[in-house]
């Protein structure tokens, strides 16, 4: 027996506290080793996510990954080392010099570091390929690409390796230092002193309260219309709001609670109960700090998954806002389109479905309550409510052409095209141009003021819409008048503005590739907007990669907050060892502790999810209102019920994992 | 030269607050010499479990002195007191303090491996002391797998297996039943008789002080009285109950 074989031995004997750790840990270095390897990957070199290359995605997707498992490797560490501080004070006692303690740890903290690193990276090559192939697919999204030539790359290996083995050590030397710092008589009785209990007040609770429920009031108030930038404040407002309401709930609310369920005798002084709870407050107050962090960590994570999960799964629907024509036009003259049909009808390879061919107007109009705020092809627009601001007209018969060409869907809200069968004259459609429905939800039934050939005309509106029928980036609000109208009220075509529109829809719009190329030659740039493909590609090439990212930062953070609880348990286990030894002599049966262990760490993996749960669908309806871009409605909160299923999948397997190796420690068959 | 040399020991502990001095040891001075088997007793706060933590280098006292084979402790850093644990101590507890993650066997090997002494000789050796403590059968086993006497007499065999100058046990029988007590008692007296082993028993019992040879009373800090085993043990157990009843009020729970 020499060190290293101590050192062997402890790991093995420990496998079943080890087992998580390792599992994180690798689950960890396999992520950064695929972040790695599609960061070196020249074949990935080409593709860009929006404004920037997809290497620098992964590059910075890959250190938060790192920072994040620090942060888990040295939690788990020093709660291994604290578990062990008896056996620590055991070799001191027989003589081990500090030195020689701190090289056994060193060696074990090394031995398991290396290995999970080793399996790591071999697991990471296995699946590189596999992952990378994934990601070309979620980056494509159902467009025809190139294949992917694949090899593997000695830099990813060695970066992957060393970057955690650095991250290992740095662990180890902390372990050390705890040794070294630590005096025998405190080690003997560590295992006895208690963590330190908050104690509650009432003035905390309530302030906790008023601090989450004014987060949620900021969140759920944002105003989709305003610019990203303007958002950071009250973003950051919330967030900080959201974290110290969270913690001060943990510190006070949860044990005043349960100080009340401990009041309330004929609750209390059941079987069950009496023990359970009395366990929990305990627990409670000593572990309000990893619960804060374990419920935001999970409200995180669900929010993340269920985002960018709901976020691709709806880019398809919302293809058509941006693009409803295959290919569109604009103020081209007949030689162009001739050419431009010319072209199509000889691509055997496309299905031409439909041509559209209207002229969009433009006029001055007022209405009362009503403001432009947008920021598309024209610049950024902002008028003040009820100034007088550019209106598109278009006829009715144009609107029921590119409605049924484009197969624009309805929706239950007011973001899809309306449908209806007749225009009365004087009423007519307002197709609002504005992303968010701020404006548009208190005109419907009002007048419209139009400046006509005839001077000002009122129109009285009998449909409001977000309806973008000429795509999103040349959305202007458009109001569609019946055809009559239109020929007596805009008759001298020389008063205005017009727009010629062209717009080819394809049956089979990603396929056309070649077409488009040939197309982009014959018209002009100024005249032509991106075709389907192109904003195809630009939308999943960028969310592609980042539900990709989010998929495996969302596991990492779920294996990593499940296995913290689940040392948690264990530890606490040892402590309450003698606890339920003296429960068991006093004639607690199996059945009765494995009852009460059973609810007892229920309550510790139940009580942040279940805060996590109510701020991150709070966060998703935030985000529901943020995405008005979306025509469609986007179930979010059934992906929200689909992730949250499976975070409680791979909770429920550390929850029994937890329970199993809890009821080891304090009931042993002897 | 005697094994252990206690001069005039002191130790105040001042609650975190600075206030409120208390004093565990209040001038104790005793010798021990080679082979002697001397039992420490007292009610509960007289400072028995101080001073034994003070002899064991686990707490430094305020003042005095603590010679141990003529080694002064209180001249000795963290390494040479571990060298020192090594070589001159053995160390028996109430609730037996062995890894889970060793056999009896690693367990026990345990300090020789520390001191790199021979595979054959620490096989040798650890075979000869499970003998001695009728542990033979069970060297394979884990600590869980046995019983309460069977572990504490573990936990005699690492004490003893480097021959230490003196061994300190402190409430070995507090978590044994009596027929356990009684063998593990019988145990340590074949130690001390058969391998001339310094031992420093701590106890409560009546019954477990009754196999030492002298036995120190203990009462706020200083040394009460002492007396020595002249005839058979019962004897000596009567003499041990006298003490007690003298010592007075608070120890009806040494009974």
């Amino acid at each position: 027996m020499n060190f290293y074989s101590m050192a062997v031995n402890n790991i093995k004997r420990k496998s079943e506290t080890y087992f998580t750790y390792f599992l994180s840990t690798t689950f960890a270095v396999a992520i950064f080793y695929i972040f790695c390897t599609i960061y070196y990957n020249p074949e990935f070199a080409d593709f860009h996510t929006g404004i920037s290359k997809i290497g620098i995605v992964f590059q910075f997707s890959a250190v938060i990954v790192l920072g994040f498992s620090s942060i888990f490797v040295f939690y788990a560490n020093s709660l291994f080392i604290r578990s062990r501080k008896k056996e620590i004070a055991i070799f001191s006692l027989l003589g081990m010099r500090k030195r020689e303690i701190g090289l056994l740890l060193f060696t074990e903290t090394l031995i398991v570091g290396v290995c999970s690193a080793a399996c790591g990276i071999l697991l990471g090559s296995l699946f590189s390929r596999f992952f990378s192939m994934i990601l070309v697919k979620l980056m494509l999204g159902g467009a025809p690409g190139n294949h992917m030539s694949f090899r593997l790359t000695w830099q990813p290996v060695v970066i992957s390796f060393g970057v955690f083995l650095l991250l290992f050590v740095l662990n180890a030397f902390y372990s050390m230092r705890i040794i070294y710092k630590s005096k025998l008589i405190d080690l003997l009785s560590a295992a006895k002193e208690g963590e330190k209990a908050p104690e509650f007040s009432w003035i905390s609770s309530g302030l906790s309260f008023a601090m989450i429920l004014s987060a949620y009031v900021i969140l759920l108030n944002f105003n989709g219309n305003e610019g990203a930038i303007r958002l950071i404040k009250p973003v950051i407002l919330a967030g900080v709001l959201l974290v110290a309401g969270t913690y001060l709930l943990f510190q006070n609310v949860i044990i005043l609670i349960f100080s009340k369920c401990k009041n309330n005798n004929t609750f209390y002084l059941k079987t069950g109960n009496f023990i359970s709870i009395s366990q929990l407050i305990y627990r409670i107050k000593a572990n309000a700090n990893m619960f804060c962090v374990i419920a935001l960590m999970s409200a995180f994570t669900i929010t993340l998954m269920s985002g960018v999960i709901s976020f691709y799964i709806s880019l398809n629907s919302s293809m058509t806002i941006y693009a409803p024509y295959s290919y569109l036009c604009r103020n081209i003259d007949a030689s162009v389109k001739k050419q431009v049909l010319h072209a199509v009808q000889q691509d055997k390879s496309v299905q031409l479905y439909a041509v559209t061919d209207i002229d969009v107007l433009t006029t001055k109009a007022s209405l009362e309550g009503y403001k432009v705020d947008t920021n598309s092809e024209y610049g950024k627009i902002t008028t003040s409510v009820g100034e007088k601001f550019d209106l598109d007209i278009i006829r009715f018969s144009d609107y029921q052409k590119v409605i049924r060409d484009t197969k624009a869907k309805e929706s239950n809200g007011n973001k899809g095209a309306i449908y209806v069968s007749t225009l009365k004259k004087g009423d007519c459609l307002f197709l609002d141009g504005n992303y968010g429905h701020d404006y548009s939800d208190r005109i419907d039934g009002k007048n419209i003021h139009v400046v006509t050939d005839s001077g000002e005309k009122d129109f009285h509106i009998t449909g409001v819409s977000l309806f973008k029928y000429m795509g999103a980036a040349h959305a202007r609000t458009t109001l569609v008048i019946p055809d009559e109208d239109a020929r007596t009220d805009f008759a001298d075509q020389g008063r205005y503005q017009v727009n010629h529109c062209f717009g080819l829809k394809l049956g089979n719009p990603l396929e056309a590739g070649a077409l488009y190329d040939k197309l982009n030659t014959i018209v002009s740039a100024g005249n032509r907007d991106m075709s389907y493909l192109e904003y195809h590609q630009l939308l999943f090439n960028m969310y592609g990669a980042y539900i990709f990212i989010g998929i495996f930062l969302g596991i990492l953070f779920l294996l990593a907050a499940g296995s913290i609880i689940f040392y948690k348990q264990l530890m606490e286990a040892r402590d309450d060892e003698g606890r339920y030894e003296i429960l068991r002599k006093i004639g607690m049966s199996k059945k009765e502790v494995e009852a009460s262990v059973h609810r007892q760490i229920a309550a510790a993996f139940l009580l942040p999810s279940a805060v996590a749960l109510i701020h991150s669908v709070v966060i998703l309806i935030t985000y529901q209102h943020m995405v008005y871009t979306i025509a469609v409605d986007s179930p979010i909160l059934w992906y929200v019920f689909a992730v949250v299923m499976i975070y409680f999948l791979i909770y429920a397997m550390f929850y029994l994992l937890s329970v199993r190796g809890y009821l080891s420690v304090v009931w042993k068959e002897n | 030269m005697p094994v252990l040399v206690v001069d005039n020991l002191k130790k105040t502990y001042s609650s975190k607050h600075g206030g409120n001095r208390s004093k565990a040891l209040n001038g104790i001075s005793f010798q021990v010499e080679k082979g002697e088997f001397v039992g420490i007793m007292g009610p509960s706060g007289a400072g028995k479990s101080t001073l034994l933590n003070v002899i064991a280098t686990i707490d430094q006292a305020t003042s005095g002195d603590v010679v141990i084979g003529g080694q002064d402790l209180g001249r000795m850093d963290h390494e040479k007191l571990a060298m020192f644990r090594r070589e001159k101590l053995g160390f028996i507890f109430q609730d037996y303090n062995l890894l889970d993650t060793m056999t009896f066997r690693e367990n026990i090997e345990l300090p020789l491996v520390l001191s790199k002494v021979s595979p054959d000789h620490i096989e040798k050796k650890v075979n000869e002391i499970a003998k001695i403590l009728g542990i033979e059968d069970l060297l394979e086993k884990y600590p869980y797998e046995v019983s309460g006497g069977q572990r504490q007499r573990a936990s005699a065999a690492r004490a003893m297996i480097s021959n230490p100058e003196l061994i300190l046990a402190d409430e070995p029988t507090g978590a044994l039943d009596s027929r356990s007590s009684a063998e593990l008692l019988q145990c340590l007296t074949n130690l001390n008789e058969k391998n001339q082993a310094t031992i420093l028993l701590v106890t409560h019992d009546a019954f477990a002080a009754s196999y030492c040879r002298r036995i120190l009373f203990i009462k706020d800090g200083e040394i009460f009285t002492e007396i020595d085993r002249g005839g058979n043990r019962k004897e000596f157990f009567d003499q041990i109950l006298k003490v007690l009843a003298v010592l007075g009020g608070d120890n009806r729970e040494l009974l």
